[in-house]
């Protein structure tokens, strides 16, 4: 399993945001993108998460280009290949933290556990076994983030995609949350972050920053 | 999926009971009302192609006390009689093709016999009838033996079975098909058979004493001609016949119709508005739910749902509400049916002929097809804009309440 980013770029109406942006990351790796706020990370992260088409470019997954794959093959591919922590958790408020983290697995025509087990599991492993039934509304920041965590996890995913996964957080739920992140490189999977948490970049196999419009090594 | 379908009604609990209930109303209403103008125009055929008498001639004072409608279509009691004399005069009036009398005896019940609904007993004189024939199944003989009774549709007995009435036992020889009149509830034997009991009657004697021997008097007499171009004559000579009201079957069946139709197009215009605004909120409802749930739909998209589960999620919550509002709107319009009916056969007498369980189905799956499509229409914006949701929007958003 690999993912590829080939001269990789985005453009909005003609302002360019991110250009010739390139690497490979294969498994067991853990990349780092840093760059100042609001200069890009987040779009890049979508377009090698599959959810924004890059103007120029491509990425390629484990040999299949994306941009050829179909609407449909695309979403099949994130729902069993990625698993995504979003910046502001995006949990669901009318969901219970396990509900939460089941909600991948109902778009699923086929599993091989029981979605409820496995969430609650899950948030066992993350230190929530008592905040399986609580609402978001009842759980502090870190503990949202670790349910948007195990949400991300549920689908057993090889490449495991982050945005700012330990922003707001304070050290012990950094820590935390870190752990489980770097958990899932060393299980072999690929890890992909932005960040600008100093110790997050430094736990990085690589870290790559911005210059000009590009990020490079 | 279904859990998230069962998640979002639950989320959304005042616009899905909203919804609903609309379509639950419209249902009702327009159920309702197709069931009511079918009775009634099923009645009105029925009366049309079945029955052949074209004119009526009752006695003054009856038509003087009951309407024309009441004494046409629903058989109100109408205790009055006409002399024999005068149905030979009826016969002999230029115009008249063939002619029938009747004679009505009083109204029976569960007190006096072995019926269940109120019904009327008609002697007919079945050498001259044309009119109850075509309801029948069996050739009806010049002449019943006193013993024998046809019931009409609605009334108690089959063929062959043994009624009491007034003391004396019967034998049901046929069961005539539905008239949507009041022939349905109408109990028929020969015309001399009736006169014979009524004159026995002590509860009756007031009437003889008043009109005489009741085998010398009808209570109305059936007309039927042929020349279409002398019609209005025949009504005239007919009508200048002393002590009659003669009854015309088209003048009333229209005036019945038209006296129904202003109550049938202030429900329909209530069903159709109802229509309108169950579609409106619909739209409202599932336009607004997609527009306002853009972070979790798009969410949904972000973490592996495709297009066509978002049509679906979406789609399931339309055929849930339309699929409950259907069941409950049936249930209830089968209701308002029965309460309308009523409600209109209390203020006007018109022919009634109710839809076969049949057709009410066909109806009703009629029904959920057309709410089908409605909903179809309803969402075929927001199912579009589902289409256009960019699975990136997620990185944006802030939490999904």
């Amino acid at each position: 399993m690999y993912i590829e980013a080939i001269d990789l770029g985005k453009s909005y109406d003609g302002a360019v945001v991110i250009e010739h942006t390139s690497f490979r990351a294969d498994e067991g790796e853990s990349f780092a993108f840093s760059s100042p706020s609001g200069s890009g990370k987040s779009t890049l992260l979508s377009m090698l998460g599959l959810l924004l088409d890059p103007t120029s470019g491509s990425v390629v997954v484990d040999g299949q280009e994306a941009g050829a794959l179909s609407d449909d093959a695309r979403s099949d591919l994130r729902l069993r290949t990625f698993g995504f922590v979003f910046q502001h958790t995006q949990l669901i408020g009318s969901l219970r933290a396990w509900e939460n983290v089941a909600t991948p697995a109902r778009f699923a025509a086929k599993l091989d556990f029981d979605p409820e087990e496995r969430a609650k599991q899950l948030l066992c492993e993350l230190g929530l076994e008592d905040r399986q039934n609580h609402y978001p509304f009842q759980l502090s920041i870190g503990q949202k983030r670790r349910v948007a965590l195990a949400r991300a996890l549920i689908m057993k995913p090889q490449i495991l995609i982050a945005d700012e996964p330990t922003n707001d957080l304070d050290s012990s739920n950094a820590a935390s949350v870190t752990e489980a992140l770097f958990g899932h490189a060393q299980r072999g999977g690929i890890l992909l972050y932005a960040t600008h948490d100093q110790q997050l970049l430094e736990r990085a196999t690589r870290v790559m920053r911005l210059n000009g419009k590009a990020f490079e090594f | 999926m279904k859990d998230l379908v069962l998640h979002s009604l639950k989320m959304h609990k005042v616009q899905t009971v909203s919804v609903t209930l609309s379509v639950a109303l419209s249902v009702m209403t327009l159920f309702a009302l197709v069931l009511v103008y079918g009775g009634v125009q099923g009645g009105v055929q029925l009366n049309a192609e079945r029955s052949g008498a074209q004119i009526m001639v009752v006695p003054t004072e009856a038509a003087a006390e009951l309407s024309g409608e009441d004494l046409l279509f629903t058989g109100a009691p109408a205790s009055y009689y006409l002399s024999d004399d005068v149905a030979q005069r009826i016969a002999g009036t230029e115009g008249v093709t063939r002619m029938s009398a009747q004679f009505f005896g009083q109204t029976l019940d569960a007190s006096c016999c072995s019926v269940d609904t109120a019904s009327r007993l008609i002697g007919v004189d079945f050498t001259t009838d044309w009119t109850i024939q075509p309801f029948a199944h069996i050739d009806i003989p010049d002449h019943l033996a006193a013993d024998e009774v046809i019931v009409g549709a609605s009334t108690a007995g089959n063929v062959g079975d043994a009624i009491t009435l007034l003391d004396n036992q019967y034998t049901v020889v046929d069961r005539l098909e539905p008239s949507g009149s009041d022939l349905d509830f109408s109990i028929l034997l020969d015309i001399d058979v009736v006169r014979d009991i009524c004159s026995a009657s002590e509860g009756l004697a007031y009437l003889w004493d008043k009109y005489g021997d009741p085998h010398e008097l009808v209570s109305c007499i059936l007309v039927d001609y042929e020349d279409e171009s002398q019609y209005n004559r025949l009504i005239t000579r007919l009508g200048n016949i002393d002590g009659v009201r003669v009854l015309e079957r088209s003048t009333l069946v229209s005036e019945a119709q038209g006296q129904l139709e202003t109550v049938f197009a202030i429900l329909l215009g209530a069903g159709v508005l109802m229509l309108i605004s169950t579609l409106a909120q619909l739209f409202a409802r599932f336009y607004s739910c997609v527009w306002d749930r853009k972070s979790e739909l798009a969410l949904y998209r972000a973490i592996g749902a495709n297009r066509s589960q978002l049509r679906k999620l979406i789609g399931g919550e339309v055929a849930a509400i339309v699929a409950i509002g259907l069941v409950v709107g049936l249930v209830l319009g089968v209701i308002l049916y029965q309460a309308l009916i009523g409600m209109l056969q209390s203020g006007t007498a018109f022919p009634f002929a109710s839809l076969s369980i049949g057709m009410m189905v066909i109806v009703g799956v009629a029904f959920a097809v057309v709410f089908a499509l409605i909903a179809l229409a309803a969402i075929a914006v927001p199912l579009s804009q589902l289409g256009r949701l960019e699975p990136s929007l997620v990185m944006q958003q802030g939490d999904i309440d």
